[in-house]
């Protein structure tokens, strides 16, 4: 029997390597969002330990939901860099600081 | 029925003014008929009442017309009180309100804005009737300030004249600062007795006569204050020093409006409320000796201002001034009645004087200067006649009604035992003869300067001449006609508190009216209004070297006089300034530096230079978004942990 | 030392080190690599923790759909290969104590909450029957039904706005737009050369 800190230990490394992973990229944007899905990954680690906790198929289903969301936002996300670097022509993280005050 | 005919004498000057306003066709004919029938009505209604109180003057009604509003602490009803007092102001001011409207009618005809004159006189008429047949404080401040309002339209009707701009604010103004003092009386009754009936302040008199109220550490005794509030409130009104001075700047009106409202009804209704007031009056020593003071002061140094005015309006408005002054005395001195029966009987010769005046300035092209005139006796030989009638009766020669209301007003203080107020009002009487016969002896008699043309027919049309008749016989007769039934059977039993004294006065002095008359003959008053008819004739008249010698001793008093004792350069010059500065300081430094700068736009400015620090923190960089919630949360999570 | 304790430390190690190289790379290409290996790793882990139905579909879903989109617009867009590498050196410090920092906090949260010998992990949950993938059918078809729905919806959204996004108009299409046509002024459709009457 493996005990539920081991798995949690797992999911908390790799939050934040993925959290590492957006101050670490200033070049790359695409990187940026990739470190985003390793976040979400860990995410769902956390949803389906806490379910087999649990003893709930609740943590599952909701993994399943946030797959759907994390598909559709990578498409829009995605969709976004495309045309940010149609009208840029760089997808370095310094350039598209427009939005500043 | 009485209630019908109450109403109808207060609104229908009311609607009058209402249908003038808003008539359309611009011929004179219309306004003078519609003006004259409204005031023509109250006239007579008013007359039909007087007499008819003359035989039940001890009738007291009230009547409710409808309630303005009522609160939980307080209710506002509109309404009339109808006693002797009231009947017989009432009668004054309508009747002399309609023969000066009649006279207006010949007096402006040539004037452009002849409608606007008579939408002002008739709501005028009607304000006034409002503060008599008031029975509460509140309705008598409504009129007060109306009428200070029509006086101001009134005074200001040539508006483009600087100079009668001028004066009607000056008289706005002076007024507004009674009113402070009549304001404060007005709170200081309500909060002591909970309301604003007259009547429940006369009941509640005795339960306060010893009580106090502390008003900044200060204790006062509460009665006094009232009566001392109300006082400089008709103080400004009835132009005593030392708020007269806006009297005699308001003889920039036309003639009639100084006629009706500065000499015989607007000016008189400070007299009436204290004398409406004098259950309150009698309660309070130190107020009645201060009115005492100040009313014989004005009778007398006015009185002496008047002797070195060349203006004849200038002239008569001072003498209303000192005329005040003695119904002032009298109030003083506990008489009630007497100083009503002066403001009756001056009303009418004062307004004849005015008149007269008016008749003389539309003969001689509109001058006013009496050093300029001259000789007018053969040109206008009704206005001759009726000035020696209402200049015998203001001076006070025996049987004229004039003497018959001053002489009484003298005679208090003979027999009272008072000789400084009494040589000051003789004095006055010598004056008074002074400067009347001044006039007289200046303007129609001596060479005809003026070059005016001797005409065949009348000298006026007979709208002019009408009214002048009619209010000499007033003037003449009316002091004897009425002396026994109305101050000495009882007429004002009902309205004023000096029953008792005069009755005792009555049988001590006066015995009846013939001997009082005669007993005249041989006072000092007499004397002295004789002396100063002789005096005025050789100075003015034969202009023999008196009058030379005369100036020169006397320089130094005229420039005093001229300066009517420092009050115009006071009114003109010193207080305004300073309030001008005061303002000036209040505008630049309080408004603008610290309002406008320091504050409002003091705040846009400290905004403007937070936000332009604020929005730097918006860099723009993702990561630095997400280094920021990444603190939050690590917050989050070190304060939710338990170790 | 069984079976299963070899597995979950021998995965979770590769998985840890691959999403380093994800995080670590001078190539988007190879990042995008390391990524699939790590969603193939993480796969594993999730059968151990006995949700079989969902470790597939994150194969098929994630790393079929999801990361070949990724790949596909790494290639499209035309990165300088030469701009990204090299200043990495730079940005270690913060990244590495954000990492500390909030691996720290996790951990310690997590040890202090959940390192009781009762808290176990179960590996079976059934509701209606063994499978796994009978029971997540069954259940969000009846509980979860509205969520489902909303999915449906939510991946609808999805579709229209990355299609809105990117798309390009073609210049030879002729329609019209309405709120052009209102605003049209008389200047702009008539130009007067001759006017007789206006002389």
């Amino acid at each position: 029997m493996i005990p539920m800190s081991h798995y949690l230990f797992l999911s908390s490394i790799l939050f934040s390597i993925s959290l590492a992973g957006i101050f670490l990229n200033r070049k790359n944007i695409l990187i940026m969002l990739m470190s985003l899905e390793l976040m979400f990954l860990s995410i769902n680690f956390n949803f389906i330990i806490f379910g087999n906790y649990l003893g709930d198929l609740t943590g599952q289903i909701f993994v399943f939901f946030i797959l759907t969301v994390i598909a559709a936002e990578s498409a829009i996300g995605l969709a976004i860099i495309v045309v940010l670097y149609r009208n840029r022509d760089s997808i370095n993280v310094d350039d598209i600081g427009k939005l500043k005050g | 029925m009485m209630y019908f005919l109450v109403t109808t004498i207060i609104f229908a000057p009311l609607l009058g003014s209402l249908i003038l306003l808003f008539k359309n066709d611009k011929s004179n004919l219309s306004t003078a008929i519609i003006a004259n029938i409204s005031i023509g009505i109250s006239m007579i209604l008013s007359l039909f009442l007087l007499i008819s109180y003359l035989f039940t003057p001890t009738v007291i009604e009230t009547f409710t017309l409808f309630k303005w509003f009522s609160s939980n602490k307080f209710t506002f009803e509109f309404a009339l009180l109808v006693d002797s007092l009231s009947v017989v102001m009432s009668f004054i001011v309508t009747f002399i309100s309609f023969f000066i409207h009649i006279y207006s009618i010949g007096y402006m005809e040539k004037e452009i804005s002849f409608n606007r004159f008579f939408v002002y006189t008739n709501f005028f008429t009607f304000s006034m009737l409002l503060i008599v047949f008031s029975n509460n404080f509140l309705q008598l401040f409504i009129g007060w300030e109306l009428v200070g309002l029509s006086s101001y339209l009134l005074i200001g009707f040539w508006y483009e004249k600087i100079s009668a701009v001028n004066a009607n604010l000056k008289a706005f103004i002076v007024n507004r600062i009674g009113d402070i003092g009549l304001l404060l009386g007005v709170i200081l009754i309500f909060i002591s007795t909970k309301s604003l009936d007259y009547n429940n302040l006369f009941i509640s008199l005795p339960s306060l006569s010893e009580k106090n109220i502390v008003i900044l550490n200060y204790s006062f005794e509460i009665i006094p204050l009232i009566a001392l509030l109300l006082f400089i409130g008709a103080a400004a009104k009835s132009a005593q020093i030392p708020l007269h001075f806006w009297l005699p700047d308001s003889m920039e009106g036309p003639t009639p409006i100084s006629a009706l409202i500065h000499a015989a009804t607007m000016v008189t209704a400070g007299i009436f409320m204290i004398a409406r007031l004098s259950p309150l009056y009698d309660e309070s020593e130190y107020v009645l000796d201060l009115i005492l003071i100040i009313g014989a002061s004005t009778a007398f140094f006015m009185g002496l201002v008047a002797l070195v005015q060349n203006d004849i309006k200038r002239i008569i408005a001072y003498s209303t001034i000192s005329q005040l002054g003695y119904m002032t005395v009298a109030l003083g001195a506990s008489y009630y009645s007497f100083a009503i029966y002066h403001l009756l009987t001056h009303a009418f010769f004062k307004a004849l004087l005015f008149l007269c005046a008016g008749s003389i300035i539309l003969k001689c092209h509109h001058e006013q200067d009496i050093m300029k005139m001259g000789g007018l006796r053969k040109i206008m030989p009704y206005t001759f006649f009726t000035y020696l009638i209402a200049g015998i009766s203001l001076i006070g020669v025996p049987f004229t009604s004039g003497f018959y209301s001053k002489d009484l007003i003298i005679d208090i203080f003979k027999y009272n035992e008072n000789n400084f107020i009494y040589y000051f009002l003789v004095a006055g009487v010598f004056v008074t003869a002074l400067y009347t016969s001044k006039i007289f002896f200046k303007v129609f008699f001596g060479n005809n300067k003026l070059k005016i043309k001797e005409n065949e027919e009348l000298e006026h049309k007979d709208v002019i001449l009408m009214p002048l008749i009619a209010l000499a016989i007033p003037s003449m007769f009316i002091g004897l006609a009425l002396f026994d039934s109305m101050l000495f059977s009882n007429y004002f039993a009902s309205s004023t508190s000096d029953f008792n004294r005069i009755n005792s006065f009555y049988n001590n002095h006066i015995i009846n009216v013939f001997n009082f008359t005669m007993h005249a003959f041989t006072s000092l008053s007499f004397f002295a209004l004789v002396i100063g008819i002789i005096v005025s004739y050789l100075i003015y008249y034969k202009e023999t070297n008196l009058t030379k010698i005369l100036d020169n001793k006397l320089s130094s008093i005229k420039k005093i006089l001229e300066n009517e004792y420092g009050f115009i350069s006071l009114s003109n010059n010193y207080v305004p300034c300073y309030f001008k500065k005061i303002a000036n300081i209040l505008w630049i430094k309080s408004d603008i530096n610290i309002i406008d700068n320091l504050i409002v736009n003091g705040i846009a400015n400290q905004v403007k230079k937070i936000s332009t620090r604020m929005r730097l923190i918006q860099t723009g960089y993702i990561y630095h978004y997400a280094f920021t919630m990444i603190i939050g949360l690590m917050l989050f999570l070190l304060v939710f942990f338990n170790f | 030392m069984n079976a299963e304790l070899v597995i979950f430390y021998l995965f979770s190690i590769f998985l840890i080190i691959s999403s380093l190289y994800v995080v670590t790379s001078n190539n988007p290409i190879k990042s995008a690599i390391y990524l699939v290996f790590s969603f193939f790793f993480s796969a594993i882990l999730w059968l151990l923790l006995g949700a079989e139905f969902l470790s597939v579909i994150l194969i098929l879903v994630y790393v079929g759909a999801v990361m070949v989109l990724f790949l596909f617009v790494v290639m499209m867009l035309d990165i300088n290969l030469s701009e990204i590498t090299g200043r990495f050196v730079k940005y270690l410090k913060e990244g590495i104590f954000v990492f500390i920092t909030m691996a720290t906090l996790l951990i310690l949260f997590f040890q202090n909450q959940f390192s009781d010998t009762d808290k176990n992990i179960l590996t079976e949950i059934n509701i209606i029957s063994d499978s796994n993938t009978k029971n997540l059918g069954y259940v969000l078809y009846t509980e979860y039904i509205l969520a489902f729905e909303v999915a449906a919806v939510i991946l609808l959204l999805g579709i229209i706005s990355a299609i809105t996004l990117t798309h390009r108009k073609k210049t030879n299409n002729k329609y019209q737009d309405p709120s052009i046509q209102i605003s049209v002024k008389k200047e702009d459709r008539v130009t007067i050369i001759k006017d007789e009457d206006l002389k």
